[in-house]
């Protein structure tokens, strides 16, 4: 609203205060416009801003019933003091102007958008009352009066209503706690899955090397036994090939000495005597052949052979020695 | 292809052996030994000279030494599995050492959890207070100007003024812990400010220290919520990379999980392909790649399947994505071409082809394949669980982060009905 259009509209709303015959609390705790601004032409445009609302105020104040009705006027001015702009914002009716503050605030009512350079003038801005009956410092017509609230009351209502709004917040605060708190517990869980997890993890890469470890062991346990097996009948066989060569062996010097002695047959005991000499040193060197090779083969580490092999001509000698072999052969 | 350099050499092995070859000799020695009784008729010493030589010849084979070599063998293998358990100790006990290292930061770290919580819960009982008061004054407003109300308030408004300094000053009071608290003791300091007609540039200044503490929050300083955040989220995906490495990982295509990017659709993991196969096989388990037909459909038809259907999964409560990785199917079925499966010895069947098994004869035989994938799975799927970790506390760091946007709120109409413009 332009500056010249406030001063007309504030000349012709101009209407005298009158006593009220009802007092109420925060009406009689109100200030005149002249009063709170001392300044004529300032009350002037004040009151010329609230002329145009009168009407919506008592209509509202019929229709709900409530004990009064808020306006804000936020004044802004600039770096010199001139007023800029003052602006009246409706905030609503209410049992009281923090009721009323409170519904201003809660519809969003913000009174202008602050422009570059426009400064906030604390001293300036006020804050009117209005209340049906015959109280209060000014008439606003339409059986209404207000006044407006002094700064000291309106900083207590607007405590009253910072703690109005404070205690909501803190009910919304507390649910948002403990849905947070359960958020809090949900990821405490995720933490002990991870260990638990990781755990068993662990765990079960432990079992599966120690399966791995045992298998291993078993594994090569089952190849021990049968390499053992394996060797056992290795040893065997091999003992009963020396065995089978030593008969051949025996065969082959049996007919050696058939060649040797068969044209002798016959002959005298002398010389039956030298040739059984004869065949005696021809046998102690076989034995001694066979010594050798048990020894060569025992140098092979194959002792069991070796020691088989020795036993074998043992036993050739003997036979020879002990069983006679020659007088068989030479009667 | 390996899988076919495995089974031509178990064919080769088959055709070629020592078994084979003594078993021949021994026919030999067998015809040198029965006199002939055919036309030709042999010397006795001939026969016995070439007897006895046969006889080296097969001695020569049966040459003992095996079972010192085997026991040699044996013992390798147990000293193998002896210096394994050693590294496993040793690992354990470098495990151990770390942790024991670590633990007086981890002490630290629960005392300075600690010290934070009883101050957060220290405010807690100091809101549980003060609805107290607040009860009282409904049923009796003008208890409002009794002294021991006023008092009372009085005493709230210092504990929490002093608290929530203590735990803005704290270690992790900037952190998404203290942010739970903060709208709490906001509401609770600037109301009872209120009820006690504190000056309004009191009340401004307490806003101005709360506006301060929100931003610290919501910033980038080590601690913040924003750091967490960030913390989590590098922590996270740097795990995503390590299992993009790994098999079952790239089965999943874990790679576009990343924290950052909008979780793709869910995808079925064959986690165990384990075959089994017609033709007889030596060594271990071993991975091969079914790359043929023949592979597939003849050599090894049947194969054990393990599937899980990997994917991201909504939380609710934390309005986040976690990852699902849920058992779809396990049963015998066939591979698929290109499928990395394990291939292990053939068992003894009695005869019997591999298509003619039964389920938990299949499963039986499948089972070195099985095992061999097991520990893998288990650490895939505790790689999962921390990642859900991460992604639940950055969750917790966003929702964090939101009710510092309800503080903004807060203070912005504060502001408003003090007239703060």
């Amino acid at each position: 609203m332009r500056l010249t259009a406030i001063v007309s509209a504030i000349a012709v709303s101009l209407a005298p205060l009158g006593v009220s015959a009802q007092p109420v609390r925060y009406i009689r705790g109100t200030v005149s416009v002249a009063q709170f601004f001392g300044d004529r032409v300032a009350a002037a445009r004040a009151r010329a801003n609230v002329r145009a609302m009168v009407p919506s105020i008592a209509e509202d104040l019929r229709l709900t019933g409530e004990a009064g009705f808020l306006v804000e006027v936020p004044v802004y001015t600039n770096a010199d003091g001139r007023i800029l702009s003052q602006a009246p914002v409706s905030c609503g009716s209410g049992a009281n102007p923090a009721d009323a503050l409170l519904n201003c605030y809660e519809r969003r009512a913000m009174p202008v958008t602050p422009q570059v350079g426009w400064i906030y003038s604390s001293r300036l801005s006020h804050v009117l009352w209005f209340e049906r009956g015959q109280a209060g410092p000014e008439s606003a017509g339409s059986g209404t009066r207000y006044g407006i609230i002094p700064q000291d009351a309106l900083a207590e209502v607007r405590a009253q209503v910072i703690a109005t709004v404070s205690d909501r917040n803190l009910y919304n605060a507390r649910t948002e706690e403990r849905r947070m708190r359960v958020l809090g517990f949900l990821v405490e869980r995720a933490a002990r899955q991870v260990r638990d997890a990781e755990t068993r993890a662990l765990l079960n890469a432990d079992m599966e090397r120690l399966q791995r470890n045992r298998a291993a062991i078993s594994q090569a346990d089952a190849e021990l036994t049968a390499a053992l097996d394996r060797e056992a009948r290795a040893n065997n066989l091999s003992q009963q090939i020396s065995m089978l060569q030593g008969v051949i062996a025996l065969g082959q010097s049996v007919g050696e000495l058939y060649d040797r002695m068969g044209a002798e047959r016959g002959s005298d005991s002398h010389l039956r005597l030298e040739n059984t000499a004869a065949a005696i040193e021809w046998l102690g060197s076989y034995s001694s052949r066979m010594g050798q090779e048990a020894s060569a083969l025992r140098s092979r580490t194959e002792t069991l052979r070796a020691s088989s092999l020795q036993t074998e001509a043992s036993i050739e000698r003997t036979l020879i020695n002990d069983l006679g072999i020659p007088r068989t052969v030479l009667p | 292809m390996q899988s076919d350099r495995i089974f031509a050499s178990a064919q080769h092995r088959a055709r070629v052996s020592k078994r084979r070859f003594l078993a021949s000799l021994a026919g030999g020695v067998a015809l040198a030994a029965v006199p002939t009784t055919g036309a030709a008729v042999m010397d006795p010493m001939t026969a016995l000279a070439i007897a006895n030589t046969t006889l080296s010849v097969v001695k020569s084979f049966t040459r003992s030494g095996d079972g010192l070599a085997a026991m040699l063998r044996a013992q390798l293998v147990r000293l193998d599995v002896i210096i394994g358990q050693l590294n496993d100790i040793q690992s354990s006990i470098t495990r151990l050492q770390i942790r024991i290292d670590e633990l007086p930061d981890e002490i630290q770290g629960l005392l300075r959890e600690e010290y934070r919580d009883e101050l957060i819960n220290g405010l807690v009982a100091a809101a549980d207070q003060y609805a107290q008061v607040l009860s009282a004054l409904q049923r009796d407003p003008a208890s409002i100007t009794h002294s021991t109300t006023v008092t009372e308030l009085h005493d709230i408004l210092a504990d929490v003024s002093r608290l929530r300094t203590r735990l803005r000053r704290s270690r992790g009071g900037i952190g998404p812990e203290a942010a739970t608290i903060v709208p709490i003791a906001l509401a609770l300091e600037v109301g009872a400010q209120g009820r006690l007609q504190v000056p309004s540039a009191r009340i401004r200044a307490t806003l101005d220290s709360y506006d301060e503490w929100a931003r610290s929050m919501s910033g980038s300083e080590p601690g913040s919520i924003g750091s967490e955040i960030a913390t989590q989220r590098d922590l996270h995906d740097a795990l995503i990379d390590d299992l993009a490495a790994t098999r079952i990982g790239r089965l999943a295509q874990i790679g576009q999980y990343k924290m950052a990017l909008s979780p793709p659709r869910p995808v079925v993991v064959r986690e165990v392909c384990s075959l089994v196969c017609n033709v007889p096989l030596t060594g271990g388990a071993r991975d091969v790649v079914v790359s043929t037909r023949a592979l597939r459909d003849s050599i090894c038809p049947v194969a054990w399947l393990s599937e899980r259907e990997f994917g991201p999964r909504l939380n609710p409560d934390l309005r986040a994505y976690q990852l699902s990785y849920t058992p779809t199917y396990e049963g015998p079925g066939r591979s698929n071409i290109g499928d990395n499966c394990t291939v292990d010895r053939r068992h003894n069947r009695d005869g019997r082809e591999a298509s003619e098994l039964t389920a938990s004869e299949v499963r039986r035989e499948a089972r070195p394949g099985i095992r061999r994938h097991a520990a893998e799975s288990t650490l895939f799927q505790a790689a999962l669980t921390r990642l859900d970790y991460f992604r639940a506390r950055a969750a917790y760091s966003v929702n964090a982060l939101e009710l510092l946007g309800d503080v903004s709120r807060q203070t912005s109409q504060y502001r408003t009905l003090l007239r703060d413009s």
